[in-house]
């Protein structure tokens, strides 16, 4: 049979379906590579905003009730008697208190607090601090939700013995 | 055909490349876009850290400082407090306050106006307020509408505690009204329990001679404003007002310090916050 193609279709028609079949499995490898570089990249999205989230909602309200409620009723923080214990139990209480006693989920974060107060007195400004610091060290590779409240630490007796406070919180998953 | 098919295989990859690289682009966004949610998560809930922790401290200077006693009487409030009542150590605190948030907190603001001028209390949902006029030294309710059912009034520690003079009009309006020298409620001089019509003006004095007659005045009238007034300088009465409310609001029924004590705006969030004090 004659034919008036060129040579490289000729080769072509020779090597037609080994080019076929390579096309195809470039295109499973790029199918196979996509799916799993999107499966990766939405379990990671899905996993650190879920935990960042959890983090930022769970030290807020833990640092919220520490503060108003902090110590069995007395009525400012004082952070340095504070431990990882009754931390722990705090934050436990209040989520049976949320969930009921059959639902408690692991506790995973750590803390780390500090209180900058200061009153005002005849003779100026004054400060003391107050610090509860986790046994663990703060890492510097991940996520740390932090936050600030105020709080007042009155003195009926001496109204500019009054101390002002802003306490600060970080936490982080352990 | 030959370079038909090679052009269209080359547009075709081309094509796929561009799509490839679309998603790139809005996989990268999608996770800045990410990144942004939590930060303006977060940065929301400091605000309202800062919120609540303020309101927090407002009411924690009012129970130390304000020399005011409020509390709950079954459904009703009461409020116990000297005629007139000296809230200087509060005013003081409050305004430390004020500086102490506006120094640290450019996003925060505390109007402490009203409540230096005359502290006002507001019970919630009735909307009946109890405020203060010190250069009058007199205390004034005013309820926004009779929506409650009457007040009981007792007052110690007035030096002359008998009756001196009523001019009231029946009606269906409760009011209890005792007075004591001593300190304690037993045994009161004067003992009124009426039924008044709160839309007239009805008025009782206590203190009925000489230095000490009409030393405490009560008013009441428009549709159930009290006014309760001491003028005697020689003694430091003291008022017990329970506003009687109704049973039926009673386990909703809060006490408030007025709207609009605390600021809070954000300019980077667009984020605007105006909010009262939660005392009972």
């Amino acid at each position: 049979m004659v034919t008036n193609q060129p040579k490289s279709l000729q080769s072509f028609g020779k090597n037609k379906g080994f080019i076929f079949s390579m096309d195809a499995v470039f295109a499973l490898i790029m199918v196979i590579m996509i799916l799993t570089i999107s499966n990766i990249y939405l379990s990671r999205i899905e996993f650190s905003s879920i935990s960042d989230l959890q983090i930022i909602k769970r030290s807020n309200d833990l640092f919220k009730i520490l503060n108003e409620n902090p110590n069995n009723g007395t009525n400012y923080i004082v952070l340095a008697n504070f431990t990882d214990f009754n931390i722990n139990t705090t934050l436990r209480d209040i989520i049976v208190a949320a969930n009921g006693p059959n639902n408690i989920p692991n506790i995973d974060i750590n803390l780390k607090f500090t209180a900058r107060c200061f009153n005002y007195t005849n003779t100026g400004l004054f400060n003391k601090n107050y610090t509860y610091i986790s046994p663990h060290i703060v890492p510097n590779d991940r996520f740390i939700a932090a936050s600030q409240r105020i709080f007042v630490i009155p003195n009926k007796i001496n109204v500019l013995s009054t101390y002002y406070c802003i306490g600060e919180q970080r936490s982080w998953l352990k | 055909m030959a370079k038909i098919k090679g052009f269209l295989f080359t547009i075709g990859f081309l094509i796929f490349i561009t799509a490839l690289f679309t998603l790139v682009i809005i996989v990268y966004s999608t996770t800045f876009q990410d990144d942004k949610r939590i930060a303006e998560i977060g940065a929301l809930d400091n605000i309202n850290n800062l919120d609540s922790s303020l309101k927090n401290s407002i009411k924690e200077l009012f129970l130390a400082y304000s020399n005011m006693a409020v509390g709950t009487l079954g459904t009703n409030i009461s409020f116990n407090e000297t005629l007139v009542n000296n809230i200087s150590d509060f005013q003081i605190s409050l305004s430390y306050l004020k500086n102490f948030t506006e120094t640290n907190y450019n996003i925060a603001s505390l109007n402490i106006t009203d409540l230096n001028e005359s502290l006002p209390l507001i019970i919630m949902p009735q909307r009946i307020e109890y405020k203060h006029n010190y250069s009058n030294r007199e205390i004034i309710i005013t309820p926004e509408e009779l929506n409650f059912n009457g007040y009981h009034f007792l007052i110690t520690n007035v030096n002359n505690a008998t009756c001196d003079s009523a001019s009231y009009t029946n009606g269906s309006f409760i009011l209890k009204l005792d007075s004591n020298s001593l300190t304690t409620a037993q045994f009161p001089d004067c003992d009124f329990d009426l039924s008044i019509n709160p839309n007239v003006k009805n008025t009782f004095s206590i203190g009925s001679s000489g230095p000490y007659q009409n030393s405490v005045t009560i008013e009441i009238s428009n549709g159930g404003v009290a006014k309760i007034r001491s003028v005697e300088l020689n003694s430091i009465p003291r008022l017990h007002t329970t506003v009687l409310l109704n049973q039926s609001t009673g386990s909703q029924t809060k006490l408030m310090l007025p709207d609009s004590i605390i600021r809070i705006s954000d300019n980077i969030l667009k984020v605007f916050k105006k909010d009262g004090v939660r005392i009972l």
